[in-house]
């Protein structure tokens, strides 16, 4: 079993040096440090386990194999660095598997949902898998905008579309993200 | 909408963890380090290592049980003296023997199968000179038949014996006075009792996979105004099948290679016929995940079980080292232990029951059919190696399934073992 190590509690700086020169309990600190996180990261993208794991594995295997490369420029750029490299493996994993990042279309959707969601109290867990449940453009998007911070513009690049493209797509993906979450607070009020 | 709710969702999801896969870092070393890579002949070779045991315990047999291919028997009628003499080592003869005055005469692991000496005595005196070239003379032993008990003369085959007789010059024999006496008893494996140890990879079968309806719906339980409102149970499995209610599930089971290790014993009726019985345990691992994606249980299943066959062996072929032989009967299994492990995954995380559920075997008894092939090779008088493919037929599929969790009737297997006859 994976040993939790908090992030505050290690030496960013010292882990990395001994991570650089491939000491394996700096390597397995990292990895325990991280791992959770990422994998949190990872499956927003790609929710189905089994090709997180291997998306994940990828990842770290390429950290490590550029941890030479890396410089530390304050504390959160190894977590900020490390989520880059698995964002980019998930992409990756995402085109291959489609060969292109879909637009999608869903006239379902209400364009003016009656009020903005109340996610206060939805547990993170339940928002997590609402996100894993969006249409995988949809998704990727939103994931890209909302939770990395992307420009349209970027987004547009990483993904090869239009940057109205991805405005649009951002737009029904957080209608139908915003429909789940009051759907499932619905749902909580009679239980 | 404003972007508030998303700056909120971005602020609760920005150190939020799931617990990372089992085997992640395993995986991950074994790719970042070339030492932790199992290369592929380890892994075969822990497949193979049943076999493998068995071919050692053949050797070590081999070298235990071996003879030397002759033995000189000097001619003294009083006290005779044997001597062993080995063909890769000409120079060395153990035991008190002159280089005249000797007659050789073959040990029974230099005879063809099924013939032994079984008086290796000298009658009389015979003069002859002991050299190490090949005799071209083919030499006459006489034998007894098995019929009438007559003895005859029997020119020994030259391909079996021309290599390993070693006189230069062998008087003929007086039939009235044999040199050696070689039973022949070819047929003389009746009442012989051979005793196996064996182990067996059966096939494992493919995986299977059911899609349906979760059909289980939560249960409501009528409050003090008579609404009903769902009620959550704390057990993980129960929730998963609530969660999975009216969506599309799937059930999927994966059988790891089955392992088979055993023992039987064979009492020949005839020289051909055998019947044969023994004891085998066998290990069977099943994994059963059920659900959706986002829920799903997991089962793994470890089961082992203890069989007794009974059945005929058939020889149909036997020269030489080879042998070729048939077999067939029935089996007999009980469960006599069964561990389940339970995996719960609800959403992405994953959670594993520690308590590992053990059940002992159920009463119901397993029989199936079987029926076998197999070629046999001698690697000594006594010891032996076979290879035997084979498919079991399992006669109750609903029984099969409640025990082992498998589906298909028809179990094929290789067994690989060792022969011991006594």
């Amino acid at each position: 079993m994976a040993v939790r190590v908090r992030r505050n509690e290690i030496d960013e700086v010292d882990l990395i040096q001994r991570a650089k020169a491939q000491d394996p309990r700096a390597m397995r600190t990292m990895y325990d440090a991280f791992a959770g996180y990422l994998m949190g990261v990872c499956s927003r993208y790609v929710p189905e386990r089994d090709d997180a794991k291997d998306i994940l594995q990828d990842s770290f295997v390429k950290i490590f194999g550029a941890l030479q490369s890396f410089e530390h420029r304050g504390e959160g750029a190894l977590r900020a660095w490390m989520t880059r490299i698995v964002v980019n493996e998930a992409l990756g994993f995402i085109r291959s598997q489609r060969h292109y990042i879909p637009l999608e279309y869903d006239d379902s959707i209400p364009d003016n949902p009656d009020d903005e969601p109340d996610v206060d109290e939805i547990p993170t867990a339940e928002i997590h898998r609402m996100i894993g449940e969006l249409p995988v453009g949809y998704r990727t998007v939103f994931n890209l905008y909302v939770l990395e911070e992307k420009s349209h513009k970027e987004i547009a690049q990483l993904l090869g579309i239009g940057a109205d493209s991805s405005a649009s797509q951002l737009s029904r993906a957080k209608k139908l993200l915003a429909k789940k979450i009051n759907e499932y607070r619905e749902r909580r009020r009679y239980e | 909408m404003s972007d508030q709710w998303t700056d909120k969702l971005r602020d609760k999801l920005s150190d939020y963890e799931t617990p990372a896969p089992e085997g992640l870092w395993q995986g991950i070393m074994a790719e970042v380090s070339p030492a932790h890579v199992v290369p592929v002949w380890r892994r075969m070779l822990h497949y193979a290592v049943y076999p493998a045991a068995a071919a050692v315990v053949g050797v070590i047999g081999y070298s235990l049980l071996s003879r030397p291919e002759m033995t000189v028997v000097r001619n003294v009628p009083e006290a005779p003296v044997i001597a062993e003499w080995h063909p890769s080592q000409p120079e060395v003869m153990t035991g008190d023997v002159p280089a005249t005055d000797v007659v050789v005469v073959p040990t029974s692991s230099a005879l063809p199968r099924g013939e032994s000496v079984i008086a290796p005595t000298v009658m009389e005196t015979v003069p002859a000179t002991l050299t190490t070239d090949t005799t071209e003379e083919i030499p006459v032993v006489t034998t007894q038949d098995e019929d009438d008990g007559r003895e005859e003369e029997n020119p020994v085959e030259q391909n079996t014996m021309s290599q390993q007789w070693i006189l230069h010059e062998l008087p003929a024999p007086r039939t009235d006075r044999p040199v050696a006496a070689i039973e022949s008893n070819r047929y003389s494996r009746t009442g012989q009792l051979t005793m196996s140890v064996y182990a067996s990879n059966l096939s494992a079968q493919e995986p299977t996979a059911i899609s349906g309806y979760g059909d289980h719906f939560p249960v409501s339980i009528p409050n003090a105004s008579g609404i009903r409102t769902m009620a959550y149970t704390q057990d993980l499995k129960e929730e998963i099948v609530t969660l999975n209610s009216a969506q599309e599930t799937k059930s999927t089971t994966q059988y790891s290679m089955p392992i088979k290790i055993g023992f039987s014993i064979s009492y020949y009726l005839t020289n051909r016929l055998a019947i044969e019985t023994g004891l085998s345990a066998t290990r069977l691992s099943t994994k059963v995940t059920t659900g959706t994606m986002q829920y799903r249980t997991q089962t793994e299943y470890q089961i082992y079980m203890l069989g007794m066959p009974l059945g005929l062996k058939y020889t149909l072929w036997d020269h030489g080292h080879l042998g070729l032989y048939v077999s067939g009967g029935a089996m007999v299994e009980s469960r006599i232990a069964r561990h389940a492990t339970n995996e719960y995954s609800i959403n992405a995380a994953v959670v594993r029951d520690p308590a590992v559920v053990q059940k002992k075997g159920g009463a119901q008894l397993l029989w199936s059919l079987r029926g076998a092939v197999g070629v046999s090779y001698s690697i000594g008088p006594q010891v032996g190696l076979f290879l035997e493919p084979g498919v079991a037929y399992y006669l109750n599929r609903r029984t099969l399934h409640e025990v082992t969790q498998m589906t298909a009737p028809a179990v094929p297997s290789l067994t690989l073992g060792l022969n011991l006859s006594f």
